[in-house]
């Protein structure tokens, strides 16, 4: 071929090619609290001195957690890391495959195809899940975590991976709870740094602050013009003074705060942080560890009342009772569209529920016959007497075993119903035949 | 050197076809074929009704090449002489236009039976038709699957479609796990929650799409037991390419015990009854 045949070949070939120079800088997020630090509380300052560099949250985390393509397992974590780290590595690749585009890399809710979903894909940062058997105020348990991925969650778009193998589906819920387990320390650190927030929101009050000061200082020297001479006056310039300097070397101290604190948690300069981080990290870790071998599990201390007629009708005055409430957001016909869905919360500026995440949550609607959790008794028992993490259904330890059960009867019944169930009792009966008379008489 | 390079792309073009005869050749030993034999009756047919067609387009793809190549070589070889006119010849062209749609014509015809078993529902085996087994829904990326209750007995077509509508307090709910007895045909029924799927099971030679809206019949009979795979076959996502359940065939008692397990386990009330020692929650 000729010199523009070659010249054209090779380069098309060199651009293809350029292609299968995968781009493997994948790196975990950051969560908003974290972006919003301060430059020295997120990434650690070099000492003047010319000592060690001091670190900041974002160094710790990738020195305890590492990249994507270069995973740290911490031993401190009760995570089942396998020898030499096999199961991370091999949760990661499953990870990768097959949940990364919703969950996102770093486990935040956020991958490609997240935009598209509504509900959205689980925020593991948290630590908070969903459809768990443990206590409310626990963490989820290994199998819980095991059976969602396998059973998956119907009406969301969680599919079912009931085809893993047990190695393979052991070794993606050891890297979802890694993943769990980085976030919820990185918001634990956070907090510990929250004096040095550095949001959007700060910066503008620093600023409406020296505004501020400036207006008073103004304001005090016009007063002062009128009355020349008057000591009290002349004070209040001079303090309005030393207000507008202050505000104006807000953010000048609050730089020196924020070396003293990371400089101050440690025996020497390179620990740091590295105390807050360890003792963090042990609340976080007992929280997980004490629910590994199913302790704290909500286990029903009486058998299921079997269903009947009688159970249902019980159920379902529960149901509707004052008290425990559940009609005020699901409603009265169970449609998920009670009262709270169009009150306010305190504090909101959109009426309706909000889950932990920040997201609006509807009400479960009990007609569909969608059970998320599951649709044993247990499950439904679990998610009354537990509540559901993260979102506004509230646990009951108060009623009895036999009324969740009979309220578990009735849930199950209502997908089943041709229409709203009728409470079958003499005094309702009486109130029909009222309305009919009162209808026969055309009133 | 000008004769040989007359006979190149004769040469050229007898070649392919030798590759694509030899590749069917070893395509069985080498596992480049059906995955493995049809595993029910139907689909043994298919599989007939298949080779006789590789017989004869193979027979005919033979014949037509060796007279590609006849003509290639003898046309290359002549160096000499002016090309001839010719108007055609029209027996030749009724002949070969008659006897391939006489061919074609019979392969019609002969798979009409086949074709309706498989579709038409009035021909499945009246006893898969009057019990249905399942109704088998496709969603982005899951197989969800709905056995009625054990004991369940259809009474006509109307109990079967007021269950299909309504779903019964007895029934059993599984997913991408679908077992089905062996040794007697099968009727389940094909639901899609969202968009186009397709129920396909190679080993069972069954594939059906599943449309949103309709309620589609499908039988089939396993002859032996085993772990089959029933996969999508029409592009629904993403996710299409793993959409993957298992299709586990069972001896009939085998297959009753599992859905026996399956009530049980779906009833479970997660009781513990205390045992003697005093460890109480």
């Amino acid at each position: 071929m000729n010199a523009r045949m070659k010249l054209i070949s090779t380069a098309s070939t060199a651009l293809l090619l350029a292609g299968c120079l995968a781009n493997s800088d994948t790196e975990f997020v950051y969560q908003t609290q974290t972006d919003e630090l301060m430059k020295e509380a997120k990434k650690g300052f070099k000492q003047p001195d010319g000592g060690d560099k001091v670190w900041g949250l974002e160094n710790y985390l990738l020195d305890l957690f590492g990249t994507p393509n270069d995973l740290v397992a911490w031993k401190r974590l009760p995570v089942d890391f396998g020898a030499a780290g096999n199961n991370l590595a091999q949760g990661r690749k499953l990870y990768m495959e097959h949940c990364m585009h919703c969950h996102g890399v770093s486990g935040d809710g956020d991958g490609p195809t997240a935009r598209y979903l509504k509900p959205l894909p689980r925020d593991y940062r948290k630590g908070l899940f969903k459809f768990t058997s443990t206590l409310a105020s626990d963490k989820p348990n290994r199998d819980d975590l095991k059976r969602t991925i396998k059973l998956g969650i119907p009406g969301t778009y969680m599919p079912s991976f009931m085809l893993l193998t047990d190695s393979e589906l052991h070794s993606v819920t050891e890297y979802v709870r890694w993943l769990a387990l980085r976030g919820e320390l990185e918001l634990k650190l956070d907090a510990e740094l929250s004096d040095y927030d550095n949001s959007d929101a700060v910066r503008q009050s620093r600023r409406d602050d020296i505004a501020a000061a400036k207006k008073a200082l103004t304001a005090a020297e016009k007063e002062a013009e009128k009355k020349p001479g008057d000591p009290a006056l002349k004070a209040e310039v001079a303090a309005k003074q030393e207000a507008r300097k202050r505000a104006e070397n807000a953010k000048e101290t609050l730089d020196k705060d924020v070396r003293q604190f990371l400089l101050s948690q440690g025996d020497s300069a390179e620990d740091g942080l590295r105390e807050k981080v360890d003792e963090n990290a042990d609340f976080i870790v007992g929280r997980w560890a004490r629910v590994t071998d199913g302790q704290n599990r909500i286990v029903p201390l009486a058998p299921r009342t079997p269903s009947s007629p009688e159970s249902i009708n019980r159920g379902r005055r529960l149901f509707l009772d004052n008290e425990i409430k559940c009609l005020e957001c699901h409603g009265d016909t169970g449609q998920g569209n009670g009262p709270q869905t169009r009150s306010y919360a305190e504090g909101a500026d959109k009426p309706g529920l909000f889950d932990d995440w920040g997201h609006p949550q509807k009400p479960r609607n009990l007609t569909t016959g969608i059970y998320r959790g599951g649709r044993r008794p247990i499950d439904i028992y679990r998610r009354i007497r537990g509540g559901i993490k993260g979102t506004k259904m509230p646990p009951n330890i108060k009623l009895k075993d036999q009324q969740v059960w009979d309220l578990v009867n009735y849930v199950l019944s209502i997908p089943l119903n041709e229409g709203p169930a009728v409470t079958q009792n003499k005094h309702d009966h009486d109130h029909d035949h009222d309305h009919k008379q009162a209808d026969a008489s055309g009133e | 050197m000008k004769k040989h390079w007359n006979h190149f792309w004769g040469i050229f073009f007898m070649f392919w076809p030798v590759v694509a005869i030899l590749s069917c050749v070893v395509a069985p030993a080498r596992k480049w074929w059906f995955p493995g034999v049809a595993m029910s009756p139907l689909g043994e047919r298919i599989d007939d009704l298949f080779y006789l067609l590789l017989i004869i387009v193979t027979a005919v793809f033979i014949a037509t090449q060796i007279a590609m190549g006849y003509v290639l070589w003898k046309g290359a070889s002549r160096t000499s002489g002016t090309a001839w006119y010719t108007h055609g010849s029209h027996k030749l062209e009724v002949i070969w236009t008659i006897v391939p749609s006489g061919i074609l014509l019979f392969m019609a015809l002969y798979q009409l039976d086949v074709w309706a078993e498989f579709r038409v529902t009035s021909t499945f085996p009246a006893q898969a038709r009057n019990q249905p087994l399942a109704e088998v829904t496709a969603r982005q990326f899951e197989w969800r699957i709905r056995y009625p209750a054990p004991d369940r007995v259809f009474r006509g077509h109307d109990d079967i479609k007021r269950w299909l509508q309504q779903p019964e307090a007895g029934d059993l709910y599984t997913v991408n796990d679908f077992h089905i007895p062996t040794g007697r045909p099968v009727m389940f029924f094909l639901r899609s929650q969202d968009v186009q799927h397709a129920f396909f099971c190679p080993e069972l030679r069954v594939k059906q799409d599943a449309v949103p809206g309709l309620v589609i019949p499908i039988w089939t009979e396993a002859i032996a037991g085993g772990d089959y795979s029933l996969l999508c076959a029409e592009l629904c996502g993403w996710g299409h390419y793993k959409m993957k359940a298992r299709l586990a065939a069972q001896p009939e008692a085998a297959f009753q015990k599992y859905l026996r397990d399956l009530q049980t386990s779906q009833n479970d009330d997660g009781y513990v009854p205390p045992s003697d020692s005093s460890e109480q929650e």
